[in-house]
């Protein structure tokens, strides 16, 4: 009868502290482990029971576990009373470290005192959501523990059956958009890794027959991904896309995270700039973020500075209203937020047009789609993870 | 009309043009300046958390480890790609990661971890097969990736001038022993070239000396009094969690204080609340253990309140007692208000304590006590357990390291500090005020700082 109504009370025990929010299901492994352990050190019996909090669990949660905690070690045998009159003294303390939760127990007996600690892993909170305001709207592509260079879409566009490829610095990715999921089909390593550095870029870029053209520092890759990878690459200094369109091309400087300024086209124009991090080109002038600081745009071969407060990361994207708006990244540090807001060129000055959309950690690449419609952005987050976005500059709210 | 249109030139020429700031920009000289100085590069724990914290800074930077700690202090790897261990612990087996370019113009080796490796731990006994390392211990190191982390174990060779040579993202340059250090970007780092080109670090400089230099645009990055909680000079102020360790240790069988009950009388008249409160300003944690809360999560487990009538029933059966003299760093002001602190508590159990300024040039060998502060370094329960052990001579602090749960862990510490050689106080952070131009912060919570990652605004 004591064995059942113990096991009941357990049972009773579990289903209390599983409605916990959070990591609930920690605290159910916490108070059993805990009263399981006070049982091991002294032979249940008569006991007075305290309990601190030192951590930052809330008063709700900590009311819950010590309930939880007295069931379950009313459900061992143990008798908790006031504190005259018991032998035994058990005194809890919820405590934490950087990592854990750490909770002791000291089961004191007349003279001599028994410690037992339990740690239980913190849960992770859930991140902040960002917001989405007025017309830049955003698309989560895929989300990746390892670093994301850049993304492509060879079919330019997202439906059932689309594919979409990913640059890792070690690999390239292949993922087909299968009942609303980007599913990963292949991924194939590089074979040849990249010039080493301390801010890695790449880009990748596709064409309308199936072919694609990958970039990293000192590194040139072309194949084809259909339904599956075939690639080669091969040590080059040959210059990137700027955008998918791949209508402009910059030379990288291979051992720094910059262009060196050294632009080139496929139909054999060229010049040269300013070294710069990104550009947006519109229909009319490059706006440039350089690396001496200052963003500039270049008009008809003059250059003037931009007097907007822009991150390094920029790409022009077109909307039903507006052709010709420029997606700029915040300033801030890479540890820091970042947001995008959109900026459209009247009289000469970029003018935001656009609420910030927040991220929770820093653009890392931004360029134009092959439609110009739309921009993809690849950002980090605070728990280390990468996530490429498909970003639309809409009209109206 | 052209009185206006003259104004709005020259207005629109004076306007700031807005820097944009996200991508990290290559070049500059960051100017750093600390209180500590060497004067040689030794690679084993310093006793004097200043010193400390200025090895762990360039040690961190030019020489890399086998494993390294992520900002949530998970182990990662380093110049190991990946690892296993059997026997329960007691083998651990490497693989060196491929092609890392050294410093000296050679590659890094299986043969140059051992060197490394086993200079700072006799009890190892480490092999190369290939380009795996195999390291072998008597007793189980559960903790081994921690210790491999940790800045005693950084793979460093040696200099024609003893400086260290390494595979990190920077490079000793000009040395000048006490007085400044120059690093060097690295070109050839295997993680690549560091944003910087150039750390000048000058040392030996008081806290008033650099929150003036940072003041006039002289230095870029300076530590701050952590007890000061307004920032001393303009800036942005960071703290690490309480890193340091105030304690006072015993001298190992010294006839003054071979009585337990003087050493118990002596921990138990100690006010730690009030030392925290008025002489550290609330900053960091009053504390009677070696383990600081936010690592161990069970400080409070060792009792830290002052109780001075249990002192004096100690001190008292004792008769007369010779005073004891208590040495401190002359160089830290803190530690001589918590010695004189420690000092008056003593006083009220009838203990004199006599408290002595010490420096490099000056030691007194024979004190009785030591007030100690201690870079603890690292932010696992192990590790710095058995650094302190190292620091202290407390060879029961090592079993730490085969420690596997943290009960077994409180056992360690609680058998290490049961005996009173030492005592400790409290737990204070390290704190530090960056000028706005750098960029790209990127501190630990126990204090390590990579400057690799970090770049400086070019002069406007």
């Amino acid at each position: 009868m004591l064995k059942r109504t113990c096991r009941w009370l357990l049972a009773l025990n579990v289903c209390f502290l599983a409605a916990l929010p959070a990591a609930g299901q920690d605290f159910v492994f916490g108070t059993n482990q805990l009263s399981a352990e006070i049982s091991q050190a002294v032979a249940p019996a008569s006991a007075s029971f305290s309990l601190v909090n030192r951590s930052s669990l809330n008063d709700s949660t900590v009311s819950t576990i010590r309930a939880g905690l007295l069931q379950a070690l009313q459900s061992r045998g143990w008798k908790i009373g006031r504190p005259e009159g018991n032998e035994v003294a058990i005194a809890i303390t919820l405590n934490e470290n950087y990592r854990n939760y750490v909770w002791t127990a000291e089961i004191s007996k007349a003279t001599s005192r028994e410690v037992r600690i339990v740690e239980l892993v913190k849960g992770i909170s859930g991140r902040a959501q960002a917001d989405n305001h007025i017309t830049l709207s955003r698309y989560l592509l895929v989300s990746s523990e390892s670093p994301l260079l850049d993304v492509t879409l060879p079919e330019g566009k997202v439906g059932e059956g689309a594919h979409l490829l990913a640059l890792t610095t070690a690999a390239i990715q292949l993922f087909q958009l299968q009942s609303g999921k980007w599913r990963p089909l292949q991924t194939q390593p590089l074979g040849r890794g990249p010039l080493p550095g301390r801010d890695m870029r790449g880009r990748i870029a596709s064409n309308q027959s199936g072919g694609f053209d990958a970039y990293l520092p000192g590194v040139h890759c072309i194949g084809t991904a259909t339904s599956s990878l075939n690639f080669s690459c091969r040590q080059s200094d040959d210059p990137w896309p700027l955008a998918d369109d791949r209508q402009s091309l910059a030379f990288y400087a291979p051992s720094r995270n910059y262009f060196n300024g050294v632009l080139s086209s496929p139909n054999g124009q060229s010049g040269t700039v300013n070294a710069f991090f990104s550009a947006a080109i519109l229909s009319d002038r490059v706006a440039f973020t350089n690396v001496d600081g200052h963003a500039s745009v270049v008009q008809a071969g003059k250059s003037a500075p931009i007097a907007g407060k822009w991150g390094s990361s920029i790409a022009a994207v077109q909307s039903s209203c507006r052709t010709d708006l420029a997606l700029a990244s915040a300033a801030g540090d890479f540890q820091t937020a970042d947001s995008l807001s959109a900026y459209e060129v009247v009289n000469s000055e970029f003018r935001p047009v656009s609420e910030s959309m927040a991220f929770t950690g820093p653009i890392m690449s931004l360029k134009t789609a092959t439609d110009h419609q739309q921009a993809i952005a690849i950002a980090t987050t605070p728990f280390g993870r990468y996530e490429a976005y498909l970003l639309t500059a809409r009209c109206g709210t | 009309m052209k009185r206006i249109c003259l104004l709005l030139v020259a207005a629109l020429s004076l306007a700031p043009i807005a820097w944009t700031a996200s991508r990290p920009r290559f070049g500059g000289t960051l100017r750093v300046e600390v209180r500590g100085a060497i004067s040689s590069f030794e690679i084993t724990d310093d006793a004097n958390a200043s010193r400390a914290l200025l090895r762990d800074l360039v040690l961190s930077n030019v020489c890399d480890r086998l494993i390294t700690l992520n900002a949530n202090g998970d182990p990662q790897p380093s110049l190991a790609t990946t690892w296993r261990s059997e026997r329960d612990a007691r083998t651990w087996y490497f693989v060196i990661r491929d092609g890392v370019n050294l410093q000296s113009g050679t590659v890094l080796t299986p043969q140059a971890v051992i060197t490394a490796l086993s200079a700072q731990n006799p009890d190892w006994h480490a092999r190369a097969s290939g380009n795996e390392l195999l390291i072998q211990s008597e007793t189980p190191v559960p903790n081994i990736l921690y210790q491999l982390a940790a800045p005693h174990n950084s793979i460093c060779l040696s200099g024609n001038n003893g400086q260290w040579i390494g595979s990190g993202p920077l490079q000793i340059g000009d040395f000048q022993p006490g007085q400044q250090i120059e690093l060097r970007a690295f070109d050839d780092a295997w993680q690549g070239r560091p944003f910087l080109d150039r750390v000048r670090i000058q040392m030996g400089r008081s806290f008033a000396d650099q929150a003036a230099d940072l003041q006039t645009e002289r230095a870029d990055l300076i530590e701050s009094d952590p007890t000061q909680t307004r920032p001393a000079a303009a800036g942005t102020l960071s703290f690490t969690e309480p890193v340091e360790l105030f304690a006072l240790a015993f001298t190992p069988n010294h006839p003054a204080n071979a009585d337990p009950s003087v050493r118990e009388s002596l921990a138990r008249s100690l006010d730690r609340n009030s030392i925290h409160s008025v002489l550290l300003h609330r900053q960091g944690q009053p504390s009677a253990s070696l383990l600081p809360e936010w690592i161990s999560g069970y400080d409070h487990l060792f009792k830290s309140t002052q109780d001075v009538s249990a002192a004096r029933q100690l001190r008292n059966p004792l008769g007369s007692l010779l005073p004891l003299s208590l040495t401190f760093d002359a160089n830290d002001d803190l530690a001589r208000l918590v010695a004189e602190r420690a000092a008056l508590n003593a006083r009220e159990a009838g203990i004199t304590l006599q408290p002595r300024a010490e420096n490099p040039s000056f030691r007194w060998f024979n004190a009785d006590v030591r007030l100690v502060r201690l870079r603890l370094g690292s932010p696992d329960k192990g590790t710095t357990l058995s650094k302190i052990g190292s620091i202290l001579n407390v060879p029961k602090l090592q079993g730490a390291q085969s420690a596997a749960t943290p009960e077994a862990m409180f056992a360690v510490e609680s058998d290490a500090l049961k005996d009173y050689s030492i005592i400790p106080i409290a737990h204070v952070p390290e704190a530090y005020i960056r000028a706005s131009t750098v960029h790209d912060w990127s501190m630990t919570s126990w204090g390590d700082i990579g400057l690799a990652d970090l770049w400086v605004e070019a002069p406007k």
